[in-house]
Parts: structure tokens; sequence; C-alpha cells
């Protein structure tokens, strides 16, 4: 079996993974008042955690792996969060994505104004999603990339998805996957700016930041074409704050090494710390972390 | 199994050398596929190809790879590389 397709670790058959399963009541949940869409999501999140025991379990063990803090109320903030970022996922209060409501802060905007050329925006799964969509929302002309499932399944995303020029990595598909590399390839040589996520469940490892209570494991696809192309790399975290979503462009990674392993341990060393800062300062949106995405 | 085409070949060798002896079938051929045959993922495709524009010196741009189906086959991206060497587009 191809890489491509190999499944990630901890996979949960038949888990609450997102807005598909809400794609029947999406339409009844966008007539009744949002705060109350947001709050059945949230508690139908939490309760599948519960009646799914392995769920609820993993975010237990994963709580209890941290520094500080008590388990049970960080396993369920983490359910709670699943819960609020699936809600934004399925856009629940948002009309239109050029119209994204929710206040949006970026920090380190001044380093993509100092940008001659192409660059890899390298995002992770933690915290809140469609960081890149916001991104667009906020004027920065960013490629999305990605399997981009979600966003089919919600036609006011389409014009989005249109405007962006998203090129698409279809799952287990290597033949597929390499033309979208090879097309993200081209737009980095061209010029243009690409939000590439680090890690996810497909691909080849290139290298894990170990973490209390499991790794984050950076896949192959972006490494390979900032090496191939040799853009600069700049990290993106993103959280939500009491006073709204905040993203975070940090400064590049260290410019590729001719050696792959060397380069490999130069990005993990650079991004080490960030991650942990992240983790320790937003645990409970790491909900990936605690019950990793599959494929 | 060598083929009589040395440019088939020299992509053969490309591709070797990327994935590894190991993953090198005996038997390739033309028709032999690139994800199915050689076990390529998408990563060592892109690597591959890039491969092939250092050695060969040419530059296989985003359309004539879809077109030409340069992930297909061996013998499809051999193609490909032999026309951008012609100077003729597939």
């Amino acid at each position: 079996m191809s890489p491509d397709g190999a499944p990630g670790a901890r996979i949960e058959p038949g888990m609450f993974r997102g807005p598909k399963r809400l794609d029947p009541c999406l339409p009844l949940l966008r007539r009744i008042p949002a705060p109350i869409a947001r709050s059945f999501i949230i508690g139908l999140a939490i309760g599948d955690g519960i009646l799914r025991k392995d769920r609820l379990r993993s975010a237990i063990a994963w709580a209890g792996a941290q520094a500080e803090g008590s388990k049970w109320p960080l396993a369920f903030a983490l359910l709670a969060n699943h819960g609020r970022f699936i809600a934004d996922e399925a856009m629940i209060g948002v009309g239109d994505a050029s119209k994204w409501p929710q206040r949006v802060r970026i920090e380190g905007r001044e380093r993509l104004a100092a940008l001659s050329g192409g660059a890899i925006l390298l995002g992770f799964h933690l915290g809140p999603p469609r960081t890149a969509f916001m991104l667009r929302s906020l004027g920065i002309p960013v490629h999305l990339t990605g399997r981009l499932q979600s966003a089919d399944r919600d036609g006011r995303w389409a014009g989005a998805l249109q405007a962006s020029q998203a090129v698409r990595l279809p799952a287990g598909a290597p033949r597929g996957r390499a033309e979208g590399l090879h097309h993200i390839r081209g737009l980095l040589r061209r010029g243009a700016l690409v939000y590439l996520a680090a890690d996810g469940p497909f691909g080849r490892e290139a290298f894990r930041i170990d973490l209390p209570g499991g790794p984050l494991v950076a896949r192959l696809g972006w490494f390979t074409l900032r090496r191939i192309t040799g853009v600069p790399t700049l990290p993106v975290l993103t959280w939500q704050s009491r006073g709204g979503r905040v993203i975070a462009i940090h400064p590049p990674l260290p410019p590729p090494h001719p050696d792959a392993a060397a380069d490999a341990e130069s990005c993990r060393s650079a991004l080490t710390p960030l991650v942990e800062d992240y983790v320790r300062r937003f645990r409970a949106q790491c909900r990936y972390l605690a019950f990793p995405l599959a494929p | 199994m060598t083929n009589a085409d040395p440019l088939l070949e020299a992509v053969r060798a490309i591709i070797e050398r990327v994935a590894g002896p190991d993953r090198t079938p005996p038997a390739s051929s033309a028709d032999t596929p690139l994800a199915d045959g050689f076990w390529l993922d998408s990563v060592e495709l892109l690597e591959v190809l890039v491969a092939c524009e250092t050695e060969f010196g040419i530059l296989l741009d985003e359309s004539s790879v879809i077109e030409a189906g340069a992930f297909g086959t061996l013998g499809s991206l051999a193609d490909l590389v032999r026309f951008r060497l012609a100077g003729r587009q597939p």
C-alpha cells in the first residue's frame, strides 16, 4: 500500500469527525439562532465523546499527560472545543466566506510584506480550523491546499476555493497528489503564497515533535516542496482567545540544508519550541493531538 | 530487466535512485505503473520528476505533466522527457 493511503495512528472507526455527519442537520441548524446551533454541536461533541468511550478515554489520557491542571476538566474542554471547531467548519453563523464575522487578529503580518517571492505558510492541525480561508478574507492572497473535503460539502466555500486557485491533494491517490504537489511547486516558483499543513493523516513522516501525551508528526509533503523550491517557510499557528481569533505568523524556518536528515533536524529544532509553547498555552485547543485526525 | 530504449533505462535508473533498488520491480517495462508498479508515493513521484529535470536539463511544467499523464507509467514519463529533449510539445 502506498504511504499516501497509510492510516494515521489511533484511528477510531465511526468516530464523530466533523461536518459530514452533520450534513443532514445543517439546514435546520442554520435556521435557528447561531448560538443555539453552536451549543447543540458542542453538546453533540461532548455526548459523542462520552458515548464512544474510546474518544473520552483518549482525551483523558492526553489530558493526564499534561504537566498542569486536572485531567477531567481538560478532557471535557477538549471535547467542547472539538464541537466549537466543528461548528466553525460548518460555518454556523457565517453567511458568506468573505464576511467572516469573527474578530481575527494577525500577528507577524509584516513578515509577509518582507517576502520577495514565493513562500510556504506552514499551518498545523492545532486550534481552530479555516486559517487559510481567514487569511484570504483578510486580504492575504494565499492559495489553499489539501483534501478540502469539508469545503466541498458547503456551496458557500465554492467561490473562495475558486478565487484561491485551491490545489487539491486527494487522499490515497499518489498520482493525483503528485500532480497537486507539482502544481504547488509551480505556484511557489512563480512567486505565490501557499498554505500547507505540516501535519495530518497522510504521507510519510519527515520528523516528529515529541510532546506530553503523544507526538506531532510532520509529514514529507511541505518538507520536500521546501527543499525543492528553497522558498521561505513561515510557521503559522492559530488559536481562539477571549477577544477573538489570533493567527500568528512566525519567522521563517532556516534555509534548507543540503543533507535531508540534517534539514529535518533543523526544522524540528526550529518548530519544537513554537509547538511546545502553543500546547502549553492552549492545551484545550489541541484536539487532534488528543485524538489524531483520521484519514 | 534491461530495456532496449536507453532513455527508458535512464529514467528507470532515476526512479531506482529515488526509491531504492528494493522497490524496483525485477521486470519493469514502459507499461509499469509508477505508483502501483514501482510503489512510488506522491512525494517520490515529485522527486523523480525533479530528478529528471536536473538530469536531462529540461523543465517539465504542470500542464505538460498532466496532459502527458507523466505520473502514470515509466513509459509515459520517459515519453515526456523525450519530447522535451526534442524541443517539442507532447
